[in-house]
C-alpha cells in the first residue's frame, strides 16, 4: 500500500487489486516452493503419468484385456516392447492402462479421507470436552492399526473392485488429516478474529466454514498429497494379492498376474520391474510434492 | 494430573476401547449376509453334516443375535476364539500361537530393531548437515523408499540375490521339528539365513518410513539454546549429536516405537507372502483368501487388544519421560 498525493492536495490510498495480491502471494509461494528442486520433479513426475493416463486409449498399441495379440509368454520384442504375458495379453499395453486406475484410485481415495479427516478433525478441534476425547480415542486407536490386514478384512468381508477398494482405502486412510486438523484448529479458534467473530453473534457453523476451514486449508492440502502416495501403494499392495480391481488394469494387478507366472524365477524382468517403477515413480512425485509443500507451509521449518 | 491418576485414566481408556472392539468384532461379521455359518456353507456347497452341526452349536446360529453375542463372550472370556472353517477342526488359538507368532515376533522384531537404530543414526546425520547436499540426497532416497512397494523390493531382492547372485534362498521358514536338521545349532543358522531376504525388504521399507521423523525431531532440538551452548564449550560435534542432542529427540520417537509394538504382532502380510514366511501376516492372508471369517475374527481381536495395550504404554512412558504430557 502506498499513499501519493493527488493533484487537489487530498491523499488517496492505492490498494493493490486483488488479482496483484493473489499474483504477490503466488509469487511469494512458488520462490520458496521452488527452494529445492524436490518441488519441480514432482510435478514433472506426476504430470507425465497423468499425461499417460490421459492419452492412454492413443499411446498403447493393444487394448490391454485381448488375448492372444501375440504369441503366449512372449519375450519383448519392437511389436511387444515389454513382451505378452500367458494369454498373449500385451504387457506394454497394460502398463500404459496401469495409469488410468493407479492415479484414479490414488486421488478419489485420498478426496474421501481428506473429507472425513477434516470433519473429524474440525469437530473436535472447535468443539472439545467430550467429543474430543471420543473422537481423538477412536482417531488413536485406527492409527495403531495396521492398515494393511484391516483392510484385508473388510475387502473379504465386501468383496474387491474398483468402487469398493476406492471406499475402503478412502474410509481406512483419514487419521493422519484428522490429527493435524485438530491441532491446528485448537490453535486458530484461540485467535482474536474468531473472537471477534464470535463477539458479533456468529454461529458456529459460519466460524467453522467461514474462518478455521480457510486457514487449516493448505496444511490439509499438503496433507491429502500425502494420502495420494498412501492410497496408490495401498491399491498396489491389495491387488498384488489378488483382491483388486477386475476387468481394468492397474499396475498392482500386473505384478499379480507377474507374480502367478512366476516371472521373478523365469527371469522374465520386463514383466514385473516396470510396473513397480512406475508405482514408485507415481508415488515419488506425490511425495515430493508433499514435501515441498510442508517445507513452505510448516512455519517452524520455514524460520531456519 | 499425578502420574497415579494419569495411568489410572488411561487404564479406563484402553479397557472402554477393548470392550469396544470386542463388540465390533462381533458386529462386523455378522453384519454379513445370512451369518457365519451361512456364509462358510454357501462359499463351499456341500458340507458334511457334522460339520454344520459343529458350526451351529458354536454360534448358535439359530438363535437370536443377543444369545449369539452371549455365547460369544463366554467363549472369549474362556479363551476359546472358536474353530478355524479351512483348518477345520483345528481351534483358531491353536493356529495363531504356534510357531507362525514365534516367526513374526522374531522376524518382525529384528526388523523393527534395525530400521529403528538405522533411522535415527541417518536422521541425526541429515540434521546435523541440513540443507547440505547430505541432507537432500538422504531425503530423495528415503522419499524414494517411502513411496516403493515393499512387496515389490521383495520380489527385486529375491530376482536378484536369489535369482542371480544365489546369495539368499528362495523363501520359506525353516522349522526346529524338521527332522533334517541335525541340532539346535543347525536349525538356527539356515534360520537366520532364511532371514537376510524378509529383514532387509522390511528394514528398507520401515527406515523409509522414520527417516523423515527422526530427521524433524533432531532439527528441534537443534534450534535448542544447550546445543549452541555445548558448541561453544568446543566439545566434538559427534559428541554433541549423539549424546546431548539425540536424548532429547527420542522422546517423539517413542510414538514410532509403539506403532511398531503392534506390527511385532500383525506381521507383515506383503513381505510374509513374498517370501512365504510362516507367521500371522501370512496367516492373515490366507484367512482372507478362504474366506475363514472365525480366524480372521481372531486376528483382528489379537492386533486390536496389542494395538490399545502399545498406546497405552507408549502414553505412559511419554508422561512419565515428559511431566507437561499430563494434560
Amino acid at each position: 500500500m502506498s499513499i501519493t498525493g493527488a493533484k487537489d492536495g487530498s491523499i488517496q490510498y492505492l490498494t493493490p487489486s486483488l488479482l496483484t495480491r493473489y499474483k504477490i502471494r503466488f509469487n511469494r509461494f512458488w520462490h520458496l516452493y521452488t527452494d529445492s528442486p524436490f518441488g519441480l520433479i514432482g510435478i514433472f513426475l506426476v504430470l507425465l503419468f497423468v499425461g499417460m493416463g490421459v492419452f492412454a486409449p492413443i499411446l498403447a498399441p493393444y487394448d490391454p484385456n485381448r488375448p492372444m495379440v501375440g504369441d503366449r509368454s512372449d519375450n519383448p520384442s519392437l511389436s511387444h516392447p515389454l513382451g505378452t504375458d500367458r494369454l498373449g495379453r500385451d504387457i506394454f499395453s497394460q502398463m500404459i492402462f496401469g495409469a488410468q486406475v493407479s492415479l484414479l484410485i490414488g486421488l478419489s481415495a485420498a478426496f474421501i479421507s481428506l473429507v472425513i479427516g477434516t470433519f473429524i478433525g474440525l469437530t473436535s478441534g472447535y468443539y472439545g470436552g467430550f467429543i474430543d476425547l471420543l473422537l481423538m480415542r477412536i482417531t488413536d486407536f485406527f492409527i495403531q492399526l495396521p492398515t494393511l490386514p484391516l483392510m484385508l478384512v473388510v475387502v473379504s468381508l465386501f468383496g474387491g473392485g474398483m468402487e469398493n477398494l476406492i471406499l475402503i482405502i478412502g474410509f481406512l486412510g483419514w487419521t493422519g488429516t484428522a490429527r493435524i486438523v485438530r491441532s491446528e484448529t485448537l490453535s486458530i479458534k484461540q485467535r482474536a478474529f474468531v473472537e471477534a467473530s464470535k463477539s458479533v453473534g456468529a454461529g458456529n457453523r459460519h466460524i467453522i466454514i467461514g474462518h478455521i476451514l480457510p486457514n487449516v486449508f493448505p496444511l490439509i492440502f499438503a496433507n491429502a498429497i500425502l494420502g495420494v502416495v498412501n492410497s496408490i501403494i495401498a491399491e498396489a499392495g491389495l491387488s498384488f494379492l489378488g483382491f483388486g480391481v477386475v476387468g481394468s488394469w492397474s499396475w498392482g494387478r500386473v505384478l499379480y498376474e507377474a507374480g502367478r507366472e512366476n516371472a521373478i524365477l523365469l527371469g522374465s524382468w520386463w514383466h514385473f520391474i516396470p510396473p513397480g517403477i512406475s508405482i514408485m515413480l507415481l508415488a515419488l512425485g506425490f511425495s515430493l510434492i508433499s514435501f515441498s509443500l510442508n517445507e513452505v507451509l510448516n512455519p517452524r521449518l520455514r524460520e531456519r | 494430573m499425578s502420574l497415579k491418576s494419569y495411568i489410572a485414566r488411561r487404564a479406563l481408556d484402553s479397557i472402554f476401547l477393548l470392550i469396544v472392539t470386542v463388540v465390533f468384532n462381533f458386529v462386523l461379521f455378522r453384519i454379513m449376509p445370512g451369518n457365519p455359518a451361512l456364509a462358510v456353507l454357501g462359499r463351499t456347497g456341500q458340507v458334511r453334516p457334522e460339520f454344520r452341526e459343529a458350526l451351529q452349536i458354536r454360534y448358535g446360529t439359530n438363535l437370536p443375535i443377543w444369545d449369539q453375542f452371549v455365547i460369544y463372550l463366554q467363549r472369549l472370556l474362556e479363551g476359546d476364539l472358536g474353530f478355524s472353517f479351512y483348518y477345520y477342526p483345528t481351534p483358531v488359538s491353536d493356529l495363531i500361537f504356534s510357531h507362525r507368532l514365534l516367526n513374526t515376533v522374531l522376524l518382525m522384531g529384528i526388523s523393527i530393531l534395525l530400521s529403528f537404530i538405522l533411522a535415527i543414526i541417518f536422521g541425526t546425520i541429515a540434521a546435523s548437515k541440513f540443507k547440505s547436499k547430505t541432507d537432500l540426497v538422504s531425503i530423495f532416497i528415503t522419499l524414494t523408499s517411502y513411496s516403493t512397494p515393499v512387496f515389490w523390493v521383495g520380489m527385486l531382492i529375491i530376482f536378484y540375490f536369489f535369482g542371480q547372485f544365489h546369495l539368499i534362498p528362495l523363501s520359506g521358514s525353516p522349522r526346529l521339528e524338521d527332522p533334517k536338521y541335525a541340532d539346535f545349532f543347525a536349525w538356527a543358522l539356515d534360520y537366520c539365513y532364511h532371514l537376510i531376504g524378509p529383514v532387509t525388504t522390511l528394514t528398507i521399507s520401515f527406515v523409509g518410513a522414520w527417516f523423515l521423523i527422526a530427521r524433524d525431531q533432531m532439527l528441534g532440538v537443534f534450534m535448542e539454546d544447550y546445543i549452541t551452548t555445548a558448541r561453544a564449550k568446543g566439545l566434538k560435534e559427534r559428541r554433541v549429536l549423539f549424546v546431548h542432542a539425540r536424548k532429547n529427540a527420542m522422546l517423539p520417537m517413542i510414538s514410532v516405537l509403539a506403532l511398531a509394538m503392534t506390527y511385532l504382532v500383525s506381521g507383515a502380510t506383503l513381505t510374509e507372502t513374498v517370501f512365504s514366511w510362516d507367521g500371522i501376516g501370512l496367516l492373515t492372508f490366507d484367512a482372507v483368501t478362504y474366506s475363514d471369517y472365525p480366524l480372521l475374527q481372531g486376528l483382528f481381536l489379537l492386533v486390536a487388544a496389542v494395538a490399545i495395550f502399545s498406546s497405552f504404554l507408549a502414553d505412559i512412558i511419554y508422561a512419565y519421560l515428559d511431566p507437561r504430557i499430563r494434560y
